[in-house]
């Protein structure tokens, strides 16, 4: 049993360590402690992950309805202590220092908090759905503020909102745990894309079983990423490569086994009741009895063309109260890859011999068409179709290439019109002026420093906005404000939106050191999840790729 | 091992009871009948019941324990004819509990018990006054609270019994002196309440001819009455007034 005090304790330690090598260290030494069970949770807790490839659902208003009920405060001294600390782990903090005993542990007595009881809490609050579920998650929560020490009550008002802000990503668990234990970073890596849960990871690493985690049917893998390619030509440059439509459409991860089928987004999440339709297809399409396939389910309008795939991701979004899409809009599947067979994983197997896989067990009408060649003339003929067709571009791909789960590498390349789009995370807002006094009008952006975990802005987005949609973002952003300072809101940082530009510019305005020109909103980005959401890194490689570009 | 049969309202109201307060139980069984004992998730209020052997038209037991999702239970239940019997029998190797009513006929999937919140400590408490009221008039008073507040003052002054109810407008005040309870025991006390969790409570309260509620200064409230040979008890925190 480890208690919460203690994990609490860790992550405020880590969160006044500076050094990425020092807070890997702190962590290892507090991991290689640990019984298994537990392990697995603190490995996900750390980082913010509290149910591995679930969304709690919990937003700032609940987390501070269930903060009121447990301390006896009310709401208007919970907004004071908002404005005064800006961060819900504070307020739970200040709040539970000023708590009055309302359950009857006072008169009982209790055992304190363990990491297993906190888990088991936010389970239930993960679980809860339909009648009666708000309820459920107001007094989970409250139950645990009622026992949490000031300390303890800070953590938990993090994890609640998945953001814990002591600066531990993926990478500094991934290394912990290959500290903690003795094995490389890139076996924990290896196991991490395959199983996309760090605290499965942890645990079979300290059980010396961590060779027995690979692909498993079910479990979502990470999907293979692809870089932009500079051009065409200099693509080509390594010879043959294997050239398919890039589709404009959501992707997705497909788990066929036997009549049951399940279909993962882009985040990993199971989206399979979303979309019947593709399930129906797998089942007419796909003759293995097992297998994971990757593609990308496309909507098509009346005119043939794709539909903008929020069409399709409305469906995905009924978590916001948007109604979901009354009409039925017919999808296609674009099958691209396969990754498992009848118990075998393909991973490791190039391309061309994973196509071959894929043509013997899927329906050519849900395959993508794909062209080996070399030749540059023929690859811009595929790239000026896949855009007539309204599409976004093509992809090349290395047709001697593994499966790399979790891989953004070169075997993949993206390419696209120039003004591509980035995906950012809204972490503010500003109120309007005039008619638009009461709507948030323009919105704070930034990327992750994957180093870090940390949110770096690069600007603001203001047009692109219709009113209608402003006013649905001021709807979804208002449960989401964490503080007030004059016109500007802090939000939790929980929407990603697909943002077009004119360039990247240099700027010591925004804590990137970049800034976008003449920034557009095209789309609210439902598919994706703040970790997705473009890395520091990858703002720099384009403005580098923006400047080669632009000798030419 | 169980095998037994119950009139339908009466194993219905015994389970609305605790189900307005927890989903999930671990009823423990034994030849003198089905106890459960469980704590809301905001470990805010407790309920007890005991549903004695002689509620049950035939009851053969012997002693084990069973986890039962009540909102399935409920669900089941609410098919039943008011004066149907209802027909319960524990399969044990299949984890499973088989309910019959009229010619149907229903398997309920048991949870594990260990799946299943540990039960609560009850906590010792020396509770100062006690008073005893019909049910209906307790649920009537907390209706009437609602109407005005979130919470309420439960009480008792020398030897008359009052509830308080101040809203931002509007107040309410209703007393009772010991000439018009059924019993009390007098003394000093004075507690308040949410309402949340009392009317959730009411409404089976309201069904028993009389409840027992002792009361304590800012300590908890229990809650006692019988539906028939059903026993329950409800066990309420305090909320402690904010300066």
């Amino acid at each position: 049993m480890t208690g919460f005090a203690r994990f609490a304790e860790l992550c405020e330690r880590i969160s006044q360590t500076s050094g990425s090598l020092e807070k890997t260290d702190i962590l290892a030494e507090f991991l290689s402690d640990l019984e298994p069970d537990d392990l697995r949770i603190v490995a996900g807790f750390v980082m913010g992950v509290v149910i591995p490839g679930t969304e709690l659902g919990v937003g700032p208003s609940l987390l501070y309805e269930s903060i009121c009920k447990a301390t006896g405060l009310s709401p208007e001294a919970i907004k004071e202590l908002l404005r005064a600390t800006g961060d819900p782990g504070l307020v739970a903090y200040r709040a539970v220092e000023r708590r009055k005993p309302l359950t009857l542990a006072a008169f009982s007595g209790s055992d304190g908090l363990d990491v297993k009881d906190v888990y088991q809490r936010f389970l239930s609050i993960a679980k809860a759905s339909g009648r009666g579920s708000q309820d459920i998650r107001v007094k989970n929560l409250q139950y645990l503020f009622s026992e949490a020490s000031p300390l303890e009550a800070k953590y938990i008002a993090r994890l609640a909102m998945e953001d814990m802000r002591i600066g531990v990503g993926e990478g500094l668990v991934r290394d912990a745990i290959a500290k903690a234990f003795g094995v490389s970073k890139e076996d924990v890596e290896r196991a991490y894309n395959l199983t996309n849960d760090l605290g499965l990871v942890a645990e079979h690493t300290k059980l010396g079983r961590l060779n027995e985690l690979g692909i498993s049917i079910n479990r979502p893998i990470k999907m293979m990423l692809a870089q932009i390619g500079e051009s065409i030509e200099a693509s080509l440059a390594e010879g043959a490569t294997a050239v398919e439509w890039k589709f404009d459409g959501a992707r997705v991860q497909i788990h066929k086994d036997g009549t049951n089928v399940r279909i993962f987004s882009r985040r990993l999440e199971d989206v399979t009741s979303s979309l019947p339709e593709i399930r129906e297809i797998v089942r007419a399409h796909v003759r293995a009895k097992t297998a994971i396939l990757d593609g990308e389910a496309v909507a098509t309008g009346e005119d043939g063309r794709p539909l903008p795939f929020q069409e399709i991701l409305k469906r995905f979004r009924r978590k916001y109260g948007v109604a979901r899409t009354a009409k039925t809009i017919p999808l296609s599947l674009h099958l691209f890859d396969i990754m498992y067979l009848d118990g075998a994983s393909l991973l490791d197997k190039p391309l061309a011999e994973r196509r071959g896989v894929l043509v013997s067990v899927a329906d050519p009408e849900i395959i993508a068409e794909q062209v080996v060649t070399s030749d540059v003339p023929r690859v811009e003929e595929i790239y000026r179709e896949a855009l007539a067709a309204g599409h976004e571009g093509v992809m090349l791909k290395n047709p001697s290439s593994p499966y790399s789960p979790g891989k953004r590498g070169k075997n993949w390349l993206k390419i696209k019109p120039l003004l591509e789009s980035l995906d950012l995370v809204v972490i503010g807002a500003r109120w309007g002026e005039g008619k638009r006094a009461n709507l948030l009008g323009s919105y704070r952006l930034a990327c992750i420093d994957s180093d870090t975990g940390e949110l770096k802005d690069v600007g603001w987005v203001a047009t692109g906005i219709t009113d209608e949609m402003l006013a649905e973002l001021t709807e979804l952003f208002r449960e989401l404000i964490i503080k007030e300072d004059g016109m500007e809101v802090v939000v939790h940082p929980q929407i990603v939106f697909e943002v077009g530009y004119e360039e990247i510019q240099r700027s010591p305005n925004y804590s990137s050191g970049y800034a976008l020109r003449f920034p557009r909103l095209i789309a609210v980005r439902d598919d994706k999840s703040p970790s997705e959401a473009e890395t520091l890194e990858r703002i720099s490689e384009i403005y580098r790729l923006q400047r080669g570009r632009s000798k030419k | 091992m169980l095998k037994a049969v119950i009139d339908a309202e009466t194993l219905r109201d015994a389970i609305e009871a605790v189900s307005s307060l927890v989903d999930e139980v671990k009823f423990t069984i034994s030849e003198r009948g089905l106890e459960l004992k469980a704590v809301d998730p905001a470990n805010v209020a407790m309920v007890s019941l005991r549903i004695d052997a002689s509620a049950f038209e035939f009851y053969q037991a012997t002693p084990g324990e069973i986890g039962v999702d009540l909102v399935r239970l409920s669900d089941l239940l609410s098919m039943a004819d008011r004066g149907e019997r209802v027909r319960l029998e524990l399969l044990e190797e299949e984890r499973k509990l088989k309910i019959g009513v009229g010619s149907l006929s229903y398997t309920l999937s048991l949870i594990d018990p260990s799946a299943i919140r540990k039960e609560p400590r009850i906590p010792e408490l020396d509770l100062p006054a006690h008073v005893t009221i019909p049910g209906a008039e307790f649920r009537r008073a907390i209706k009437a609270a609602e109407k005005v507040s979130d919470h309420v003052v439960l009480g008792v002054k020398d030897d008359v019994f009052y509830m308080e109810a101040k809203g931002d407008i509007d107040a309410l005040k209703l007393t009772m002196p010991s000439s018009e309870l059924l019993d009390m025991k007098p003394g000093e006390a004075r507690s308040l309440f949410s309402l949340d969790y009392l009317s959730d409570m009411s409404k089976s309260i309201g069904k028993a001819p009389e409840v027992k509620l002792e009361i304590g200064i800012d300590y908890p409230l229990r809650i006692s009455f019988r539906l028939n040979e059903v026993h329950v008890s409800y066990l309420l925190a305090p909320r402690i007034e904010q300066e």
